[in-house]
């Protein structure tokens, strides 16, 4: 327990944050039944994620701009990714699907 | 400042059992972008200032204009067709297989989780980190920008695959569009316009921020070099500045016409074409000639910023929506293919 209060710090505490993100929002993914909220937990699980690996990567030594950089290349495919499914759920809603 | 952190960090996760406990579909979205500005603050916390940049103008902006608008187009779709089967009854078992599915999916993954930040905090910090070795090339990158650096030089084989992944979403968007509305364009066009005359303030609005976001995405695009800022962002902007002039009934990447195509590719295209290029010479892929990185990498990002705000723009625009403006088609009692031509002349 002296283990974790040593490291604590602002960092690693937001990959903790992140952890609970990413398992609430599976658990939500799995048992959501509408389409829209489905989506809506995969980005927030795509946001632990990253909150995880920002998080992680600097809690030790500060300012990292390698994990930073493929997380912003992650949020720009994540935001695409999501245009597509959400043209995806409007055919499929306008072709008589429930959202 | 530990407190604020605690509080922002709870705000995070409250904010997102909002979001998947709300059964209001509207509620959740307006959550969501809530959610999306909490983590915008949560990169500032974390000295990630491009991060919080692109999560306010993509994660919360983009993402959230193009969900409501989604929310919009199913509640015009309610209205136009009478609702049915949605009586539908859920089925019960087939739910209660997905909750003991979702327990055992969370369990497991918490305690993997749990357990692997645990063994991470026991582990001693190590000597050779990424952070030295940027520090230590940073001199040869052509820019000051630790981000900029790793995204168009060290690693810039991942932004070129994932400006590929954008062209691949904007092209399956326009192959999913409707046909119909090429033919009849025209008329629907008409009709959208006479239901939805934009409010004068959202015009003049318009008028007032279309230069002033243009002119923010450029410095934002310069500053990249230098300061946090960069290609990603500065589309962002680009995008939005075309969803509000959308938004003020002014057409732009309505129609895929030739112009339009060639800006979606124009990134792809000039990246490939600086990567390759040193080939000619013997050079490895994606090597910059000595003494022209910095030149380089903004003609890059000056094309993947004219691409990306482009390609978001378009995935906004080209989403699929109801053929004809749902009051029209309540006022005709027959639907069916002569509606359209009944249109007019009720008009």
């Amino acid at each position: 327990m002296t283990l974790w209060l040593e490291a604590f710090n602002t960092d690693f505490w937001y990959a903790i944050v992140g952890a609970v993100l990413l398992v609430l929002a599976l658990g939500a993914f799995i048992t959501s039944r509408q389409l829209i909220k489905k989506l809506l937990a995969f980005n927030i699980m795509g946001s632990g994620v990253f909150l995880i690996m920002v998080g992680l990567a600097q809690y030790q030594h500060g300012p990292d701009s390698v994990p930073q950089a493929l997380v912003l290349t992650g949020i720009v495919v994540a935001v695409a990714a999501t245009a597509l499914a959400l043209v995806l759920i409007r055919k499929f809603v306008l072709k008589g699907g429930q959202p | 400042m530990m407190w604020f952190d605690l509080a922002l960090g709870l705000g995070l996760i409250i904010a997102a059992i909002g979001v998947f406990r709300s059964e209001d579909l509207f509620r959740a979205v307006v959550l969501f972008v809530t959610f999306g500005i909490l983590l915008a603050l949560t990169w500032l916390r974390l000295q990630a200032p491009d991060l919080a940049l692109a999560e306010a103008a993509i994660g919360a902006g983009i993402t959230g204009v193009l969900l409501l608008d989604t929310l919009g187009v199913f509640r015009q779709h309610e209205q136009d067709i009478n609702p049915r089967s949605s009586s539908q009854l859920p089925d019960i078992s087939r739910q209660w297989a997905a909750n003991v599915l979702a327990l055992i999916a969370c369990i497991s993954a918490a305690g993997l989780l749990a357990w692997s930040l645990f063994n991470t905090l026991k582990m001693p910090a190590p000597h050779h980190n990424l952070v030295t070795v940027v520090e230590a090339n940073i001199a040869y990158s052509g820019v000051s920008h630790g981000i900029t650096a790793v995204l168009l030089n060290f690693r810039s084989y991942d932004t070129l695959l994932e400006v590929a992944v954008l062209l691949v979403a904007i092209v399956i968007g326009i192959g999913l569009r409707e046909r119909v509305t090429t033919s009849a364009n025209a008329t629907s066009d008409e009709g959208q316009s006479k239901l939805s005359e934009p409010p004068a303030l959202l015009t003049s609005l318009v008028r007032l921020l279309l230069p002033l976001l243009l002119i923010t995405a450029i410095f934002v695009l310069w500053a990249g070099s230098t300061r946090p800022g960069g290609a990603f962002q500065a589309g962002a902007l680009i995008a939005a500045a075309g969803v509000l002039a959308r938004l003020g009934q002014i057409d732009i990447a309505a129609r895929v016409t030739t112009i339009l195509r060639l800006g979606l590719t124009l990134g792809v295209f000039i990246f490939l074409i600086v990567a390759v290029s040193p080939m000619l010479t013997g050079k490895p892929f994606l090597t910059y000639p000595a003494g022209w990185e910095g030149t380089l990498i903004l003609l890059i990002e000056f094309m993947l910023t004219i691409s990306i705000g482009l390609i978001l723009l378009s995935l906004f625009i080209q989403a699929p929506r109801p053929r004809i403006p749902a009051p029209v088609r309540n006022a005709i009692p027959a639907t069916g293919p002569n509606a359209e031509t009944n249109k007019g002349g009720d008009q």
